[in-house]
């Protein structure tokens, strides 16, 4: 049931039209803007319960026009392309490789990276957290709450974090840099 | 005379309905094609599989949702197929959560192919782990973590998933693009074992049509698509009943009015129908006595029946009320007749094919009744009021027998000017022969379309199924393996769906366990334990046995994909993207454990084997029919008519070959009708010569036959259509020819 339901969240994101939805109430609220630069890197955390200490990758990503690419750097380096709506995720040899299953994934990490609250309201109740420059998503659907109970999006200016919550204490935690690559990354 | 008919008719319709509780009661009638292979083409395990499997297949049916907003027309019609009980569970995927936990209890002896390939190389290894780590939102991955920390089993489950379905998801819905990169969103359906027979097909495919009307009218932008065996039963149970009504409707109206016209009364309607009705009869009877059980095929063989029995009741008809000395000539023409036919269909009982001996054992049952009704039973039942030939209809013979004698001496000259120019015709255009399956699919080209799209858009035009059998499920899963490396090593595009994916055999799981305690003992995970801080667990000989999976998600998969019986086990695995070259190669390889699973083209092999089969049968009757015609009425007249029936035959397939293109098994079977007609206008022209009441005993049978067997021509379905088409053109230039065997005038 898991995946199913994973799919079911993940799968209406990726819909997702990566318009930044600057006019909804939400965006307004927060007081977010669109960066400059659909660039920037990233610190991702995961915690799980039998890991005495997170799990930290590095990477940056890239928003281009029917593209989003999300690449580690540490501790190995790893590629992986949305490219019309397909995933395709770099193999041992170099080669990038279509997952028919998997595009629904990073598609949920491009749909939280947009923040298209329009989207997001669908599939959640958002709350602006009471002092601070973030916004909790709860699954309206139960079943949805058994694969991510809980994402938080949080920033100043534009979005910054994005905390998931998932079951058996995991939790993912995306910090984003919105900076200009260095030449060569892309 | 209604109490000789009352005579007639009660023991015919008792007969029948103990023929029809024979049937019913005791499963007398065999509609399986496969079971009339030799048994050493078919072994009775593969045939239970090939069953077994096709059972799956037949229970499914496919519905597609393109265009614009087809993911809201897709959602609407499943919520509509969900309330009516329609959705395939199956098809929604097995549940992973649960896979996952299940196969992280045997990490050790299960390996993902990423990990195995990486093993013995530690940075390898840890760019395995650490790659799947890293992807930020894979359920796989947050799935079994917690049980094992290698990712092997996320690894594992995930590779297998991906390469189960052949549809991609985007989350809610299932799908597949084609070539424009359009999505096609698909609902698979399960219908019902009674939605599969003829009644409920039909049931079923009209509320899914009203449901997709409906549908359209709502989202007019979008475009449907069905496909499924049920589907095709539907479309060929209506064709059926159409064509049955329609073409069953106009042969008796036609038939009713030609014997009408002819005698002035419909009695010799009902003497025909009754020689037909108890030489049917006589041959399933006969059939069952000798087999126990009738097969379909050796029913639609034996049509060639009808045409007979029309012809032997018309015969005794137009002399009903003739001179002893004439009735007891049209007796023995009607009896030699009748011998030389049931010797020809005798040779079919030396057929290797088991239905080919039935058809003999049927036809000369039915010959034999339809002899004895007309020899016997008509005259007596006909005594008080015998049936008068009209006088318009002797005035025409009289004036065709003038004629007749005029063109009689120019009639071989004639025919053998006819048989140069077929001969050059062949040369030119030699008969190309096509016993495609397809033939006897009268669908609509709707649904031949759409199912050509569904096949296309789910890889099924570059994917080959195979059978793989073993003395028990373990050295299956050992060939399964076998086939599996071999497939690699030739190809590295191919890919192979096998349970032995899921399942591995002792000797591939031992072989797993052996590289991880290797890998192990040599450090290959030493970073990524130091990494993560766990230390990683490997159970030891934890073997996934049959039993575990059995109790498991994934027991239906293994039910699918397995046929387990007392003499053996059989799976299917389907390989895609391997050439035709290779795939014969890899038959050759295997050739005791693999068998091309594809029931299309084992039935167009068998269709081709019956149809050469009974070419050969064919020359054996026409042989001994003249043979028989020889010794019976001389050696010339017999040549003549050898040239006569083989002349009649090959025009009647130029002229099939040249309207529609190729020829079948069912044009070979039209031949059969032609030779027995042949027999006895043969006969009758040489014993009774242009006498008027001959003449129009053949004309009848002549019109009676194209009304029955002709107005096939216009069949939808291409091998009832080809039936007809060479039977009538056939029968036609047989009318034409078979005068010229009648005595010259120096001859009588």
């Amino acid at each position: 049931m898991f995946v199913r339901f994973l799919f079911l969240l993940l799968g209406s994101l990726i819909m997702v039209s990566g318009v930044y939805a600057e006019s909804s109430a939400m965006s307004s609220a927060l007081g977010w803007k669109w960066p400059a630069l659909q660039q920037g890197r990233f610190v991702q955390s995961k915690s799980f319960a039998n890991l005495p200490k997170p799990f930290t990758t590095r990477g940056y990503f890239l928003r281009q026009p029917g593209e989003f690419i999300w690449q580690t750097q540490q501790p190995v380096s790893q590629r992986m392309e949305i490219r019309d709506q397909r995933l395709f995720v770099e193999q041992g040899d170099g080669e990038l490789v279509e997952q028919p299953l998997g595009a629904s994934q990073v598609g949920l990490l491009e749909a939280m990276i947009t923040a298209d609250f329009l989207q997001l309201e669908a599939y959640f109740q958002l709350e602006i957290m009471p002092g601070e420059k973030c916004v909790e998503l709860t699954p309206i659907d139960k079943e949805l709450s058994d694969v991510v109970q809980q994402a938080t999006l949080c920033g100043e200016h534009h979005l910054e974090r994005i905390v998931l919550e998932h079951q058996e204490q995991m939790r993912t935690t995306i910090d984003l840099e919105w900076t200009a690559l260095e030449a060569g990354e892309s | 005379m209604w109490r000789r008919t009352l005579w007639v008719l009660l023991p015919a319709l008792m007969l029948a309905a103990l023929v029809g509780w024979w049937l019913a009661a005791k499963q007398g009638l065999n509609s399986n094609i496969l079971a009339t292979l030799p048994q050493s083409q078919q072994s009775i395990l593969l045939r239970n599989a090939d069953e077994h499997f096709s059972a799956q297949f037949a229970e499914r049916v496919l519905v597609s949702v393109t265009g614009l907003q087809a993911t809201a027309a897709h959602d609407a019609l499943k919520r509509r197929f969900s309330e009516l009980g329609w959705l395939n569970s199956d098809a929604q995927g097995v549940d992973i959560q649960m896979l996952l936990r299940f196969y992280s209890r045997y990490r050790s002896v299960v390996l993902n192919e990423e990990l195995e390939n990486a093993l013995g190389d530690a940075n390898a290894v840890s760019r395995a782990v650490f790659g799947k780590l890293s992807q930020p939102s894979n359920p796989f991955v947050s799935g079994s973590f917690e049980q094992d920390p290698s990712l092997n089993t996320a690894g594992f489950v995930e590779q297998r998933v991906q390469a189960w379905s052949p549809f991609k998801t985007d989350g809610q819905r299932l799908y597949q693009t084609d070539d424009q990169d359009q999505r096609h969103y698909f609902l698979v359906l399960s219908v019902s074992h009674e939605q599969q027979q003829m009644g409920g097909a039909k049931a079923f495919y009209d509320s899914l049509q009203q449901h997709l009307q409906a549908l359209q009218k709502t989202y007019p932008e979008v475009q449907y698509h069905y496909s499924g065996i049920a589907l095709h039963t539907a479309e060929n149970a209506l064709q059926a009943e159409y064509e049955m009504n329609l073409f069953g409707g106009l042969s008796l109206l036609g038939v009713i009015l030609v014997l009408w016209w002819a005698f002035g009364s419909l009695r010799p309607l009902m003497v025909t129908a009754i020689v037909i009705l108890y030489s049917g009869l006589a041959g399933i009877v006969a059939t069952l006595l000798v087999f126990q059980q009738a097969h379909v095929l050796s029913l639609v063989f034996g049509i060639t029946l009808i045409g007979i029995a029309i012809d032997y009741s018309v015969h005794r008809l137009t002399h009903s009320n003739a001179k002893p000395n004439e009735v007891n000539a049209v007796a023995r023409s009607i009896t030699l007749g009748f011998v030389t036919t049931a010797l020809g269909y005798s040779l079919f009982a030396f057929s290797p094919i088991g239905v080919l001996s039935q058809v003999a054992v049927f036809v000369v049952a039915g010959l034999a009744a339809a002899w004895l009704l007309a020899l016997i039973v008509v005259p007596w039942w006909l005594m008080d009021r015998p049936v008068t030939v009209s006088p318009t209809w002797l005035s025409g013979a009289r004036w065709w027998c003038r004629h007749l004698v005029a063109w009689q001496p120019k009639m071989l000259m004639v025919t053998l000017l006819l048989t140069g120019l077929s001969a050059v015709w062949l040369g030119f255009s030699p008969l190309n022969f096509n016993d495609h399956i397809r033939l006897l699919n009268g669908s609509s080209q709707q649904l031949l379309e759409n199912e050509a799209l569904h096949h296309r858009l789910l890889g099924g035009d570059k994917t080959q199924r195979f059978m793989v059998q073993g003395q028990t499920l373990e050295m299956l899963l050992e060939t399964e393996e076998q086939v599996a490396d071999w497939v690699a090593a030739q190809e590295d595009n191919a890919e192979i769906q096998r349970i032995s994916n899921w399942l591995p055999s002792l000797v591939r799981q031992r072989q797993q366990q052996q590289k991880i305690n290797r890998a192990q003992q040599d450090g290959d995970f030493a970073q990524v334990e130091e990494l993560l801080g766990v230390r990683l667990d490997w159970p030891e000989q934890n073997w996934l046995s049959s039993e575990a999976v059995q109790s498991s998600p994934l027991k239906d998969v293994l039910e699918t994909k397995v046929y387990q019986s007392p003499d053996g086990v059989v799976s299917w695995i389907s390989i895609s993207n391997l050439r035709s070259d290779q795939q014969q190669m890899l038959l050759t390889q295997f050739p005791d454990s693999l068998v091309l699973y594809d029931k299309a083209a084992q039935l167009t092999q068998l269709m081709e084997h019956f149809r050469q089969q009974l070419l050969l049968t064919l020359a054996g009757v026409l042989l001994a029919a003249t043979a028989v015609l020889a010794f019976s009425l001389g050696l010339k007249p017999a040549l003549k008519g050898a040239l006569v029936m083989g002349l009649s035959i090959i025009m009647a397939w130029e002229g099939t070959a040249m309207l529609v293109g190729s020829l079948s098994l069912f044009n070979v079977l039209s031949a059969m009708l032609i030779i027995a007609l042949a027999v006895d206008y043969l006969v009758f022209y040489v014993r009774q010569g242009a006498s008027e009441k001959n003449l129009v005993a053949i004309t009848l049978s002549l019109v009676s036959s194209l009304l029955v067997f002709g107005v096939l021509a216009f069949s939808n379905t291409p091998a009832i259509s080809a039936f007809g088409l060479t039977a009538a053109l056939g029968l036609v230039f047989l009318y034409a020819l078979s005068p010229m065997v009648m005595k010259g005038r120096d001859e009588t």
